[in-house]
C-alpha cells in the first residue's frame, strides 16, 4: 500500500489525521494495536505500609494503578520479555513510592505526591486526586510500576480515544442535501476543513449546490492519549506491533 | 509465535495461530486476499464454538501455489506496510 498521511491538528497527546490509500481492515488493526497492544507503564503491586485512611488498602492500590505514567520503552522491557523473566529487575521494574501525612489539617493526596525512582517515568499529570486525608491520618507505600499492555488491563491502555472514519469529499453539482455534516472534509480545493468551526452548518461552509460522497481509501484518525505517550508516538508503536506480528509470522511459517 | 498446521493439501491450508486475535488476522486476511493467487481466505476467532478460548484459526485456499508461501507472502507484505505507514506518520506528525 502506498499511503499518505496528512496532518490535520494535533498537539501532544491529541492528533487528528488523514490516511490515504489505505484499507479499511489496516486502519482497523492500527485501530486495535493502540488500544490493546501498546504497552504503557502502570503501578502493578503495592506494599503499604502505612494506611490509616478510610479506604481499604486494595481500593487505594487500584486507584494508583490507575494514574497514567509516562512511558519509557526505551528503558523497560515488558516483564514476560524481561531477561529476568519475570521476575522483576530494574530493567523491567521501576519503584514508586508515596508518603504523606495529614498533620493537623484536611489533605488530598494528589497523583503529583508519587516520587518515581526514575525521574524519565512520572506520573503524566500531577493533579490527580488519590485520596482525602484527615488531620493525623496518613499513607505510607511502596509500589511496583511495570509496563502492561490494554488488552490485560485498562490501566495499560494508552489511548483513551483512538478512532477513524472515512473522509468525507466535497463534489461539484452533487446537488446538496446535507444540511448538517460533522469531523472533516474535503473541500473542492483538496484541503480538509474541520466542520465543528462552522458548527457543522454545510450552507456556512460550502455553496448551495455542492454535495458529498465518502473517499473509499481514506480516513481520518483521530487520537488521544492518556499522557503515557505523545500521540504521535502511540500511533508509530501501533505500526510497529503490527509489522514486528507479521515479521514473526514471516519467520515461522519460513521454517 | 506458536503456528501449528492443522491440515494441509496442495492448494489449501489450516493454520492455528497462536495467542493472535482480531488485530493480526484481519489485517492479514486482508493482506492474502490481495495476492492473487489467493482464491479464498478467511478465519474463525472462535472454532468449535470455544468462546474464543482457543487459539484463531486462519483458512487459506489458492489457485496453483504453495498456501503457505501465500500466508508468508502475505505477512511480508503487512510487515513492509505497517513500516511504510509508521515512517510516513513520523514525518507527517
Amino acid at each position: 500500500m502506498e499511503f499518505e498521511v496528512e496532518n490535520i491538528e494535533g498537539d501532544g497527546r491529541r492528533a487528528a489525521f488523514v490516511v490515504r490509500g489505505a484499507t479499511p481492515a489496516f486502519v482497523n488493526g492500527v485501530r486495535r494495536a493502540m488500544l490493546a497492544d501498546v504497552p504503557t507503564m502502570a503501578i502493578d503491586t503495592v506494599d503499604v505500609y502505612e494506611n490509616t485512611s478510610v479506604i481499604f488498602d486494595e481500593v487505594l492500590s487500584l486507584r494508583l494503578g490507575l494514574v497514567p505514567l509516562t512511558t519509557d520503552l526505551e528503558g523497560y522491557e515488558l516483564p514476560e520479555e524481561c531477561s529476568c523473566e519475570g521476575e522483576g529487575c530494574t530493567g523491567c521494574e521501576v519503584s514508586v513510592l508515596l508518603d504523606v501525612e495529614a498533620e493537623d489539617e484536611d489533605t488530598t493526596v494528589y497523583s503529583g505526591d508519587l516520587e518515581v525512582e526514575d525521574p524519565e517515568i512520572e506520573p503524566a499529570q500531577d493533579g490527580i486526586p488519590i485520596i482525602d486525608l484527615k488531620p493525623d491520618q496518613a499513607v505510607v507505600l511502596e509500589a511496583t510500576a511495570r509496563l502492561g499492555r490494554g488488552r490485560d488491563h485498562a490501566k495499560n491502555q494508552g489511548a483513551t480515544a483512538a478512532a477513524y472514519k472515512h473522509l468525507y469529499r466535497a463534489v461539484e453539482d452533487g446537488g446538496g442535501g446535507e444540511d448538517v455534516l460533522r469531523g472533516y472534509v474535503e473541500t473542492l480545493d483538496g484541503d480538509v476543513v474541520d466542520m465543528s468551526e462552522y458548527d457543522g452548518r454545510v450552507s456556512e461552509a460550502f455553496d448551495d449546490d455542492v454535495g458529498f460522497e465518502t473517499v473509499d481509501d481514506a480516513f481520518v484518525f483521530e487520537v488521544e492519549s492518556d499522557g503515557s505517550y505523545e500521540a504521535e508516538q502511540m500511533v508509530s508503536e501501533a505500526a510497529l506491533s503490527l509489522s514486528e506480528r507479521a515479521e514473526e509470522l514471516a519467520d515461522t511459517i519460513a521454517t | 509465535m506458536n503456528v501449528t498446521i492443522l491440515s494441509k493439501e496442495d492448494s489449501s491450508v489450516e493454520v492455528e495461530i497462536g495467542g493472535q486475535d482480531h488485530t493480526l488476522l484481519n489485517v492479514l486476511k486482508d493482506s492474502l486476499l490481495r495476492l492473487e493467487d489467493v482464491e479464498a481466505a478467511t478465519y474463525d476467532m472462535n472454532p468449535e464454538q470455544s468462546g474464543s478460548k482457543t487459539d484463531p484459526i486462519l483458512y487459506v485456499e489458492t489457485v496453483d501455489s504453495d498456501p503457505l508461501d501465500a500466508i508468508e507472502e502475505a505477512a511480508n507484505n503487512l510487515q513492509e506496510d505497517a513500516e511504510s505507514f509508521e515512517e510516513e506518520v513520523r514525518a507527517a506528525l
